[in-house]
């Protein structure tokens, strides 16, 4: 296991490289310059602008320079952002997405695990049917339109909780019902039919055979191998709402990860794209390592770094 | 996506608000003397120095405060730091006698010897100020900042003038030129420097910080020298560039100075707070000292920039007052019938660029025509509808009446035919044209309305609309790869030079090819004119010139268009959309009883 992990860890670097060695040529290639606004200013201007970022040096120093610095954990200057570094903005990023998107997804387990659960054991109840229908509901509504709809209803409406906006916890309960929505109709549907793959298989039997307590076989025996597809679908998920969501930023008017991203981008900020991706890949790499280990400890079935 | 956002929330809101109230949502004011302002964007940074824009600048200005100050409603210089002020006959000398209460947040006076340090690190080119152009017009400031020379004559000492009586700079490649005696021909001014130069003994004069035109005479007077007459400088002293940056905090901390634990101002409030993408708040500066004059305790900017976002925080009552233009189109005609909505006239001109060295646009029988045939009239009217004018010069204003301004583009199809057919292009035929403009705004829409008319005039013509994103769409125009692009231009202060000069030979604001070296004399002949009536005109024969030529083709002139609760007392409407909260207040009795907006 623990060679396993170490050899992920190692395949990681290379792959972190080619991520980064991409988006820092494409970046450069997309037409623009960091600091070109409307109104253009004296080429001399331009040139000390350049010369203070070390942009007039040829590609490949430029490369070079960059590279040295991400061994020392030193994303540079945003271009954007002249006060401040790039390790400042992504941490200040992060303050932002990281508890909306851990307490949507938080609300999504919550909802979708039970909700999946008795859907696998009463498939036939309406009253399962219409809340399943409404959780499809809520993945089928694209969240541009579902934002909108709660501003409306609770903001502009009832002036329960502000519009947009970010710092107090009144500004957290619109986004994370946004956001959660999708997800608790995806987790409520996994479950379900892991569940009900599961209660359909021989072990189950012999268990009600022995006379083991239902509610005993659901738990230990049922959930615990629906729970795996769940988990598995969790890494990619939650690195995507750690990263930030950009529409929601946007409609919520949120400053996390997601809203800096786009800005770096339509910005030609560089150095803070590339901050924002690498951090990015990490997380992905790092949460579907954890996830991968976590399979491998709730099921048997799974050795890790074993062939076959 | 975006679009599909703000159609999706329009349609909602305008069907929630069926009846219309006299204020658009909440009215009730927030607790404390405390002011929030959707501001549009982030600022990039606080340092006077490295803020590019308005959005800074809307801060900065409240953070630092300059030898002058903006008149909160017609944004005129009156005192600030500076009490009193004195200027020459000829406008190139200027003395300033700073108030002696003037002190920065960590209780220092504010002398001379700040503006020094102030502007020679504006223009330091280890500043990489973008707004460093703006100090151009002290003497030697522009030498300093681009790094070229000033011929001296050796026997009598003095710098070699043009016909206009301005001192000479090149370049350093220049200076090699002339010394190498490798010259090319085309490059006449040049040419006619060598030979000037051949009948002295010369020398190259490099120069530097000490030889900007900016000196404490003692600690409360400064003196600065200007390039050549400069009658409108005192608009300048106001600008965020100008204003006194603490050299004590720079030296110290660096590029990190403009935290809210390091900073140190001088404006009437100090920096509290600044999160990117959340917020930036400001406090009252109690060292401030006019501190009892400024009403507000705190103002917070907000940096949302979703338009529907802005104004659902707006009705909810989360932002007091918007700057302007953050109101999405889809529901201006509703918001004007509210007595939140303030607009007024904006120093924005909307045009299109030419470019002048393609065949036909070469032709300026061809410019001509299709300016005659866009109807601005119905453009305004129908399209923009916050008020904005059918524009018929570069120029958008008379400036108070002051500027002879010129109007000669109007609409008449009928002329637009002939001149068309003249040029070899009857109905049309054969002319295809590339038309480029960028995502956002209305632009798209405009684009598509100048195309539908000269559809209607020129039913042969072709025009193809290219939309590029906004980076790209710079990079296009700067590279001239157009034939027509929009653009649109906002002034730095209030003169008409702000825009004229953009359009020089030697402007990188000029992408259109176009060179004219009767306007270009003209420019400067009126820079070099110190009678303010006579430089008026001056400049009003320059942009008659530029009309006659038409490398840019005028459609309107803007207006500033924002909402405003009605307890929000002295943020005007004015044409650069400056609000100093120095003037501004929250005022908790007066507002109207009885308006409720939900």
């Amino acid at each position: 296991m623990r060679g396993y992990i170490l050899r992920r860890i190692l395949l990681a670097i290379p792959l972190l490289w080619l991520i980064l060695t991409l988006t820092f040529f494409v970046v450069r290639w997309a037409p623009g310059k960091p600091f070109r606004r409307e109104r253009a200013v004296p080429a001399e201007i331009e040139a000390h602008l350049d010369r203070h970022y070390g942009l007039d040096k040829p590609w490949y120093v430029q490369y070079a320079n960059y590279m040295r610095g991400l061994v020392r954990l030193d994303f540079g200057p945003s271009y954007r952002y002249p006060d401040a570094t790039v390790g400042e903005i992504v941490r200040q990023g992060l303050r932002a997405s990281v508890p909306i998107g851990l307490a949507a997804y938080a609300l999504a387990l919550g909802l979708g695990l039970p909700l999946g659960v008795l859907a696998a054991l009463h498939p036939h109840s309406a009253w399962v049917r219409a809340v399943m229908g409404l959780a499809v509901l809520g993945v089928v509504t694209p969240n541009f339109v579902l934002g909108p709809l709660l501003v409306l209803l609770f903001s502009l409406t009832l002036y329960w909780f502000p519009p947009a906006g970010w710092g107090e916890a009144r500004h957290l309960v619109l986004p994370v019902l946004t956001l959660s929505a999708a997800y608790v109709a995806y987790i409520a549907r996994l479950t379900q039919s892991g569940v009900q793959q599961a209660l359909a298989q021989d072990y189950i039997r012999t268990a009600h055979a022995k006379g083991v307590h239902p509610r005993a076989i659901l738990l230990r025996h049922a959930l615990r191998p629906a729970l795996l597809s769940v988990l598995s679908f969790t890494g990619p998920s939650l690195a995507f709402l750690l990263a930030g969501t950009v529409v929601i930023e946007k409609i919520f008017a949120i400053p996390g990860l997601g809203h800096f991203f786009v800005q770096a981008a339509l910005n030609r900020d560089y150095t803070l794209i590339l901050g924002i991706v690498s951090f990015t890949a990490i997380a992905l790499i790092v949460l579907n390592l954890l996830v991968d280990i976590a399979i491998a400890l709730l099921d048997p079935r799974v050795a890790l770094g074993r062939e076959g | 996506m975006k679009r599909l956002v703000c159609i999706g929330v329009g349609l909602l809101l305008l069907g929630s608000c069926a009846h219309p109230a006299a204020y658009f949502g909440k009215i009730e004011p927030p607790e404390g003397a405390v002011l929030r302002v959707g501001n549009g964007a982030d600022p990039a940074s606080l340092d006077p120095h490295r803020a590019p824009g308005s959005v800074e600048e809307q801060i900065v200005i409240n953070l630092f405060e300059g030898l002058t100050e903006y008149d909160p409603v017609t944004l005129d210089p009156i005192p600030a730091v500076a009490e009193a002020w004195e200027v020459n006959e000829h406008a190139t000398r200027f003395r300033f006698r700073l108030r002696r209460t003037a002190r920065w947040s960590n209780g220092r006076p504010v002398t001379a010897w700040d503006f020094v340090y102030s502007w020679r690190r504006a223009l330091a080119p280890e500043t990489a100020s973008p707004n460093a152009y703006l100090l151009y017009y002290i003497k030697n400031a522009e030498a300093y900042n681009t790094g070229r020379v000033k011929v001296r004559d050796r026997r009598t000492g003095r710098f070699l003038t043009d016909v206009f009586g301005r001192e000479l700079m090149l370049t350093p490649d220049e200076l090699r030129r002339i010394r190498r005696e490798d010259v090319p021909s085309e490059a006449r001014h040049l040419q006619e420097l060598r030979r000037r130069l051949n009948d002295h003994p010369w020398e190259a004069v490099t120069l530097s910080a000490e030889d900007v035109g900016v000196r404490a005479l003692d600690d409360a007077t400064l003196e600065v020298e200007m390039e050549a007459p400069t009658a409108f400088f005192l608009k300048l002293t106001t600008l965020g560039v100008y204003r006194p940056v603490p050299r004590e905090a720079i030296e110290r901390y660096g590029r990190a100075w403009t935290r809210p634990e390091h900073i140190v101002s001088n404006g009437p409030f100090r920096l509290v707070e600044f999160t990117p993408g959340r917020r930036v708040v400001l406090e009252k500066n109690p060292l401030y000292w006019d501190a009892a004059r400024v009403r507000l305790q705190r103002a917070i900017f907000y940096p949302y920039d979703e338009a529907t976002t802005v104004l659902n925080l707006y009705k909810a009552g989360e932002l007091d007052v918007l700057v302007s233009g953050l109101l999405p189109p889809y529901a201006l005609r509703r918001l004007q019938q509210k007595r939140d909505y303030v607009s007024g006239p904006y120093l924005l001109s909307y045009f299109l660029l030419v470019n002048v060295r393609r065949p036909p646009l070469s032709d300026r029988r061809v410019r001509w025509a299709l300016a005659l045939s866009i109807d601005r009239e119905r453009l305004c009217r129908r399209l923009l509808a916050a008020g904005q004018q059918p524009s018929g010069a570069f120029t958008p204003s008379d400036f108070q009446g002051k500027y002879p301004r010129p109007s000669k583009v109007g609409y008449d199809p009928e002329r637009a035919r002939q001149l068309l057919a003249a040029a070899g292009y009857p109905e049309g035929r054969g002319l295809r044209l590339r038309f480029l403009y960028n995502t956002g705004a209305l632009h798209a829409q405009i684009a598509e309305a100048i195309q539908a008319d000269w559809r209607r005039t020129f039913p042969l013509i072709r025009v193809e609309l290219i939309n590029q994103e906004w980076q790209v769409y710079l990079n296009t125009v700067r590279l001239g790869d157009f034939d027509i692009a929009r653009r649109s231009f906002s002034a730095d202060f209030s003169d008409p030079t702000s825009f004229l000069d953009s359009m020089l030979s030697t402007s990188p604001n000029n992408p259109t090819g176009w060179a004219n070296p009767e306007y270009d004399r003209l420019i400067q002949q009126a820079n070099a004119t110190s009678d303010d009536h006579r430089r008026m005109a001056l400049l009003a024969r320059a942009e008659e010139v530029l009309l006659d030529d038409l490398p840019i083709i005028p459609i309107y002139s803007s207006v500033t268009n924002f909402l405003r609760k009605p307890y929000v007392r002295g943020w005007h409407a004015n044409v650069l959309d400056r609000h100093p909260l120095k003037f501004v207040a929250v005022e908790r009795e007066g507002t109207p009883p009885g308006f409720s907006g939900r």
